[in-house]
């Protein structure tokens, strides 16, 4: 078979970079390992987050799968920095595991333009500008497109105690035959470890010693397209409890037997979401840590207790389990592992995520060494887009990391080295007041656009954005006479109940109608407009100098940088003074020595 | 700014009159053996920052000067390239002489203000602020100033700085922990790392605040600054301390139309003597103009001194706050007593001396006799009060000129004008964040504000600074630095 554009993995970028191109009417392949559900959550069963709730927001607006899907499997949802501000405020939804890929199996099999083939790649081939890829049945496929997304799949090591075994993830194989075919692609000198924690019984535990959490039912849905805040499941709590001393000093006395800690797994975990031994080991004074206790399907007996990973042999997560209140007798259904797998150095990579030395081929999600579900959507989704522009000879859709923090995650990815899993937060982001969840229809409306696709998603855009900017400008220009003439966005800014109370308290009493997710985004908008503003101007002379553009290999000429900056800056070839602050570990007399002459 | 690429040579004893020696330094050339033509000895014996005795050869061999030569080679050395120190006679037709054979036939250019310095920030040998502490270590004045110059460079001060600015980072770093994971570290300890950052802050920053608090316009090149009305006699008073006739003294008004100004030795260094123009409304355009920058000389000054002529109808415009000394004129001419007693109460409260150009005004028996119920007070040595002396007026202007001099550099004060503005600005920025931290619950608005005061704190530690700071800090530098 011959396909426009074929995309080999079926988990969350795989499916968003099938969709992102089928959207164009290419005929596409979508190649899944057999046994393994599309979108299957092997981690966390959980879509959103600090930083993520806003990522899927924008996967919505650019027509992508995900919040489409978690909607659906939602079964507890909740607000994170509510009280934080708008601009940190994210979503976060716990989803029955089962539906979400049911819902993901079915919204994707009823794309007449995708093919979905369940089979393994055992060798990839390319020739004059097609690939080849050869089936495990020993049929081939080809196209000229190929977007690969494995995930933990690239040579993945499984590690539980003493135990080792190859695969991507518990009771499944690894994808070796694409370390072996892939040796022209340059991965990371180290590999990238991730871990889950052991699932639990439910029945097992005792919950009336545990904090509840129920759903919050004043939560809004991800895709736009659904109604505000209409569930489509059943709802039920989550639970916290903490673990103690008698739990880390378990784990402490067992530190010879943890692959992370006796040298097994020599490879690196994310910082920013340790396993139980990280937190062990790294903070021997701190003995309580949340466990956050999630259900993974509405009515089955799995429970994820979020925090805890670990790849200790299974007696001692069983013993350290039952220390914990509610825990005390636990049993486990699944025990924890650690995965350690090869990862695509993303330096090699173009804004498109297309490896800039094989024309055509695309690399997105987990396999380029992120973690979590929403950043390899959003990559999956950029990469499918692109790899049918770059198909019918149009324009690439690169997104400022100004705009989106899709933005933000790629830009980093293709100019910073890295030697940990990237985890996408909000401090990435140096227009963090601006990129928001209520406003993901300004930010990315226009890039959606841009596509001109005629979509369902496309239409609604259309509606909300003439609605937004004619109450933009309301705001704007109104004076409201009864306040002294003071303008109404000054008293929305100044209103003590908050911008969204004083804008909708306003529209009440002139008798004006706007969508609640409109009225939202211009009150927050008009509240953080000062700020930005501020900012703005603040850093302008930065932001300048930002943009201002440089010639990476005169930089390296220079006598007066120093030959470790010089290989950084050699690896990552930036082309703004903003790119070149970024990467990490250039020293501060570098950028001074750049700043004043070569700018 | 205009910097050569390559070799670069100055005369680094900045030569303005014959002198027993003088100090010729090359830096940038490739090799040494490029130069053994200019010497007799053989090069390739030179070793490394020894001095060897040699001859100065021109082109056919004769000998131009007999001097010592040190060779510093990269990076060892105050530029990191290679430099040359040659110790000439110190003859100001030789020098140049000895730079233009050098420019001529070796590919050496006269090197421009700063030039040496810049090389040396730019190969990492100075930081900003120390480039900024030699700047003032060589154009210092006083001990006091040249003594900060000296710190500055040995990167005391720079290392304070780099104190607060990791302080600072661990501030942001707090607010985004309880931004981004506020699940793992928890509410309560993210909100009690911030509150101990913000109080870490505050303490380094109010430190180097009050450094940066006392008034030292004045510090960098003192002056003392004579001020009056037109025909008060500051310029009498200004000819008797410096014993000549530097300014015209006459009886018309307004007579002084620019200031003068004269160098003066003091206890704790050098200090300018100013006479200003008398200061009266009207007058013609050009006495308008002196008028205009004798006020900017009295805005600057380190002390000032009123001089005030009883017998003068026309009353000085000055706020007494303003004032250091008064020097009220005309003791020695008749009927000095009755005007005196008119005015004195009008006198601002600071230490006032009766003067007169006759010197045998001066005694118990001279026209102060029958100021007051006791008199005018002689003034013998130490601290002086706000009452009426009588006295040789240079005794007291030096020893409150010592006092002052003393109470200004007490709190150590930072004397460089960039740091002291970021600083001020640092800390009027956060004291409004603390206020702000109180008050607003959105810690996004708390994080863009704190952005916004890092990009300052950067800004002292000399990562980011806009073009203009460097060509400033570069121009004050004269060649051969």
């Amino acid at each position: 078979m011959d396909y426009d554009v074929l995309v080999i993995g079926g988990g969350h970028a795989g499916i968003e970079a099938a969709n992102g191109a089928a959207q164009f009417n290419l005929k596409v392949g979508l190649l899944s390992m057999p046994g393994v559900a599309l979108a299957s959550t092997p981690c966390n069963p959980s879509i959103g987050g600090v930083g993520k709730g806003q990522v899927v927001r924008e996967i919505d607006v650019l027509g992508g799968l995900m919040p489409v899907i978690a909607d659906r499997a939602a079964i507890q949802v909740r607000i994170l920095n509510e009280s934080k501000g708008a601009a940190v405020q994210s979503t976060r939804f716990q989803v029955d595991k089962d539906v979400y890929a049911q819902v993901a199996a079915q919204i994707v099999g009823s794309i007449s333009n995708i093919s979905i083939i369940w089979e393994r790649a055992t060798s990839i081939s390319k020739a004059d500008n097609v690939f080849k890829v050869i089936l495990s049945s020993g049929q081939s496929v080809s196209s000229k497109r190929l977007i690969i997304t494995t995930g933990t799949f690239l040579a993945g090591k499984l590690h539980v105690g003493d135990n080792t075994t190859s695969g991507g993830r518990h009771g499944c194989d690894s994808s070796d035959g694409l370390s072996d075919l892939f040796s022209s692609v340059k991965t990371l000198p180290l590999r990238f470890k991730t871990g889950t924690p052991p699932r639990v019984k439910k029945s097992s535990l005792d919950f009336s010693k545990m904090v509840i959490q129920e759903s919050d039912p004043r939560t809004e849905n991800f895709s736009s397209l659904h109604p505000l805040r209409d569930r489509f499941l059943q709802q039920v709590p989550c639970h916290i409890t903490h673990t103690n001393l008698d739990t880390m000093t378990t784990v402490r006395a067992n530190k010879h037997r943890s692959p992370m800690y006796n040298g097994k797994i020599k490879a690196v975990g994310a910082r920013y979401c340790p396993s139980l031994e990280d937190k062990a080991f790294r903070y021997p004074d701190r003995h309580s840590h949340h466990v956050f206790v999630e259900p993974e399907t509405l009515d089955g007996e799995s429970i994820y207790p979020n925090g805890i990973s670990s790849s200790l042999p299974v007696e001692v997560q069983e013993q350290f389990l039952r220390t914990i209140p509610g825990f005390e007798q636990a049993e486990i259904l699944v025990h924890g592992y650690a995965v350690e797998y090869d990862v695509v150095d993303t330096l090699e990579l173009d804004q498109t995520l297309q490896y800039r030395a094989i024309p055509g081929l695309y690399f997105a999600g987990q396999v380029n060494g992120t973690s979590g579900y929403e950043e390899a959507a959003g990559q999956g989704l950029i990469a499918g887009i692109n790899s049918a522009l770059a198909h019918l000879n149009r324009e690439p859709l690169i997104i400022n990391r100004a705009d989106s923090y899709i933005g933000v995650m790629i830009d980093d990815l293709v100019t910073l080295k890295r030697d940990e899993p990237y985890r996408l937060f909000t401090a990435r982001a140096e227009n963090r007041l601006f990129i928001r969840e209520d406003n993901s229809i300004v930010r990315m409306g226009p890039y959606r656009r841009s596509l001109s696709l005629n979509e369902h998603i496309d239409r609604h855009i259309d509606v909300y954005l003439q609605e937004y900017d004619l109450l933009s400008s309301l705001v704007g220009t109104y004076v409201v006479r009864e306040r002294n003439n003071s303008r109404l966005s000054e008293i929305i800014c100044s209103h003590p109940d908050g911008a969204l109370t004083a804008l909708e308290n306003f529209l009440n009493s002139i008798g004006a109608k706007f969508s609640p997710r409109v009225v939202a985004a211009v009150a927050i908008s008009t509240k953080y407009s000062g700020y930005i503003t501020r900012a703005e101007q603040e850093s302008s002379r930065m932001l300048n100098l930002g943009e201002k553009r440089i010639v990476w290999d005169k930089v390296l000429k220079s006598p007066n940088i120093s030959t470790e900056c010089k290989q950084r800056i050699e690896e990552h070839k930036p082309s703004t003074f903003g790119q070149l602050k970024r990467i990490e570990g250039i020293r501060p007399a570098t950028l001074v020595t750049v700043a004043s002459e070569f700018l | 700014m205009k910097m050569n690429t390559g070799p670069i040579i100055a005369c680094s004893t900045c030569l303005q009159s014959n002198a027993g020696l003088a100090v010729i330094r090359l830096s940038g050339f490739d090799s040494l053996s490029l130069l053994q033509d200019f010497f007799s000895a053989d090069i390739s014996k030179f070793l490394p920052r020894k001095q060897i005795h040699t001859n100065l050869l021109d082109l056919k061999g004769e000998i131009l000067d007999d001097v010592l030569a040190t060779f510093f080679p990269a990076s060892h050395s105050f530029t990191g390239e290679n430099v040359l120190e040659l110790s000439v006679h110190g003859n100001i037709i030789h020098v140049e002489r000895l730079l233009t054979h050098l420019t001529n036939n070796f590919g050496f250019s006269l090197a421009a203000p700063g030039e040496f310095t810049y090389r040396a920030f730019k190969n990492k040998k100075l930081n900003l602020s120390q480039v900024e502490g030699l700047d003032l270590l060589l154009s210092a004045d006083t001990s006091f100033v040249f003594d900060q110059g000296l710190s500055q460079l040995t990167g005391e001060l720079h290392q304070l700085y780099l104190e607060l600015h990791q302080s600072f980072k661990k501030l942001v770093a707090s607010v985004e922990l309880s931004i981004d994971f506020s699940d793992d570290v928890g509410e309560e300890q993210a909100h009690s790392l911030f509150s101990g950052y913000v109080a870490e802050v505050k303490a380094k920053l109010s430190v180097l605040h009050r450094r940066c608090s006392a008034p030292i316009g004045s510090l960098l090149e003192p002056s003392i600054v004579f001020l009056g009305a037109p025909n008060a006699g500051t310029s009498t008073l200004f000819n008797h301390l410096l014993g000549h006739d530097r300014a015209i003294v006459s009886d018309v008004p307004g007579t002084t139309r620019d200031y003068l100004s004269e160098s003066l030795s003091m206890n704790f260094g050098r200090v300018r003597l100013i006479d200003t123009a008398g200061i009266r409304a009207g007058g013609e355009a050009i006495e308008q103009e002196g008028i205009k920058r004798s006020r900017q000389q009295i805005s600057h000054a380190f002390m000032r001194v009123l001089v005030v002529n009883p017998f003068d109808e026309m009353k000085p415009q000055f706020s007494p706050e303003d004032i250091d000394l008064v020097i009220v004129t005309h003791a020695d001419v008749a009927g000095f007593d009755a005007k005196f007693s008119q005015f004195k109460n009008n006198c601002p409260n600071v230490p006032l001396v009766l003067w007169g150009h006759n010197e045998s005004f001066y005694g118990p028996m001279g026209a102060n006799s029958c100021v007051g119920p006791m008199g005018a007070i002689p003034f013998v040595a130490g601290p002086i009060e706000p009452i009426v002396y009588f006295s040789d007026p240079l005794r007291i202007i030096s020893s409150l000129a010592d006092i002052k001099y003393q109470s200004l550099t007490n709190s150590s004060p930072i004397l460089i004008a960039r740091q002291r503005e970021l600083i001020h600005k640092l800390y009027s920025s956060f004291l409004l964040f603390e206020d702000l931290s109180l008050k607003e619950k959105d810690i996004a608005v708390l994080s863009s504000e704190l952005a916004i005061i890092l990009d300052i704190s950067q800004e002292l530690i000399g990562v980011f600074y806009p073009d203009d700071v460097l060509h400033h800090i570069f121009n004050n530098f004269c060649i051969g630095k």
